[in-house]
């Protein structure tokens, strides 16, 4: 999908969801991969201590959600409830703007960039850069290869991603289990990491 | 929306797509004197912290932003929860030099076939009243030329290791013209097409323009190295140039293709002495 270079300065994770239970203002930060992963991550809370761990397997929820997305996009030939749903349940606004805008341009020209058979796009959580009680913000390897017929170039795959806490709102089918939602998703243009990311 | 203090983040940065979904802003054509910041006032927390800051800068007719020209139809296809059905959404997208663009005709067309099925979003800029004649030629070409496919013959069915199979094209190659009175317009196009062989053994032709013939004097011959069970196809690759009353012509290079095959045996003689 060809994409334009564009100037955002996006808002991540304002939080007017009513529910107090996900929020955790003293979460803390673990920036390393942990040496091993054995426990079910419990991905529809928000934890003391958020890690890799915890943020990967979110993103994995997330990747899985917009994966059933595409295939019902693709399988009506057109963008249906069901791929509306679960886009709407994982993207904040402004970004769910900017990916639905993706997909329908792809929809209006008969789904030409997406493939027959999509599977899950695959996110690998790099680094956490930030957090705060509603905001985690990371370095990513992100690839909609999966997704794409002509998948995107190593460099491409390279970003940063941002999430939200959930409102619970915008999930009314609550086809999105995890707490969070994707705020932002994207790389910088001078290929420097954001100073101040989580305000 | 309420905003919690402290609950704000912002990036401040200028992002790229990270694999085509990211980044894409739209940006209203021509005249856009306002840029929406969406930064923070102030450098402390509380409900200043969110407010949006407009920066109002003065119209600047050298910035290729301001120019018409560098805009192309955005046309996308959403899914509206009111109607509960799908939609066409219509914008505008800035890109370089692209407003008279072949994509540009491409945008339009598309409209044009998307909106025989769907109604326009109800957030949608309208519809330009009257698309150009090019975009209108190019939808009639996708949607109501209908070519005829060309349908492939080796005499006399069969062929022989060794020998050069001659192949004759039916169907036509130049089948006239098509007339339309669409959106205000009266188009004609006229189809032009050449022909690819893919004789099923490896062996392809390319960009033929005549419709081969029989043996001896065919042009399309092959010679077959082994015997075997092949299938030949030809494929018609179509092309066409268009002209409307208004005076307005052109070409349409979007290629279309029609196909037809044959199910050719290859046999192998040998020759048998008698004593």
């Amino acid at each position: 999908m060809t994409a334009v270079l564009v100037g955002v300065l996006a808002v991540v994770g304002c939080s007017d969801h009513g529910d107090d239970t996900t929020r955790a203002p003293s979460a803390t930060v673990r920036k390393e991969p942990p040496a091993t992963t054995t426990s079910v991550v419990p991905v529809d809370r928000v934890p003391a201590v958020i890690d890799v761990a915890y943020v990967q397997a979110v993103i994995d929820v997330l990747d899985h959600v917009e994966g059933d997305a595409v295939r019902a996009l693709v399988g009506a030939r057109e963008p249906n409830r069901a791929f509306y749903e679960r886009i709407r349940a994982i993207y904040l606004d402004p970004q769910f703007d900017r990916v639905q805008s993706s997909y329908g341009r792809s929809a209006a020209q008969e789904m030409i960039e997406l493939r027959a058979h999509p599977e899950d796009p695959v996110t690998r959580i790099d680094r956490i850069i930030k957090v705060t009680g509603d905001c985690v913000f990371a370095a990513v390897t992100r690839d909609f290869g999966p997704i794409l017929k002509v998948p995107p170039t190593d460099e491409l795959k390279k970003g940063y991603i941002g999430f939200g806490l959930k409102k619970p709102e915008l999930d009314p089918a609550r086809r999105n289990p995890t707490a969070w939602m994707i705020g932002l998703d994207g790389a910088t243009s001078t290929g420097e990491e954001p100073m101040n990311p989580c305000v | 929306m309420k905003l919690v203090a402290g609950c704000v983040t912002s990036l401040a940065a200028v992002l790229l797509p990270s694999a085509g979904f990211a980044a894409e802003f739209d940006v209203q054509p021509g005249g856009n004197d306002v840029i929406d910041a969406r930064g923070r006032e102030g450098t402390g927390e509380g409900p200043g912290a969110i407010r949006r800051r407009v920066v109002r800068v003065s119209f600047d007719p050298n910035d290729p932003r301001n120019d018409p020209a560098n805009y192309l139809m955005d046309v996308q296809l959403r899914f509206d929860a009111t109607l509960g059905g799908s939609c066409v959404q219509v914008g505008q997208r800035f890109v370089l030099g692209a407003g008279n663009s072949r994509a540009a005709l491409d945008a339009e067309a598309r409209v044009l076939r998307l909106l025989r099925n769907y109604p326009l979003c109800s957030g949608s800029a309208p519809v330009p009243p009257r698309l150009s004649a090019g975009a209108v030629a190019l939808a009639l070409w996708r949607d109501q030329v209908k070519l005829p496919p060309p349908a492939p013959r080796i005499a006399p069915g069969w062929g022989i290791v060794g020998k050069e199979a001659y192949l004759e094209i039916g169907g036509e190659r130049e089948p006239g013209t098509w007339t339309f009175n669409a959106l205000g317009y009266t188009i004609t196009i006229t189809p032009h097409s050449r022909y690819e062989v893919d004789w099923g053994d490896g062996s392809f032709a390319h960009g033929l323009t005549s419709q081969g013939g029989a043996w001896p004097t065919g042009e399309i011959r092959h010679p077959y190295q082994a015997d075997g069970a092949y299938r030949v196809t030809v494929r018609q690759q179509w092309t066409a140039t268009w002209s409307a009353t208004n005076g307005e012509q052109g070409a349409i290079e979007e290629g279309l293709q029609t196909v037809g095959t044959l199910d050719f045996p290859v046999r192998e003689l040998q020759a048998v002495r008698e004593r």
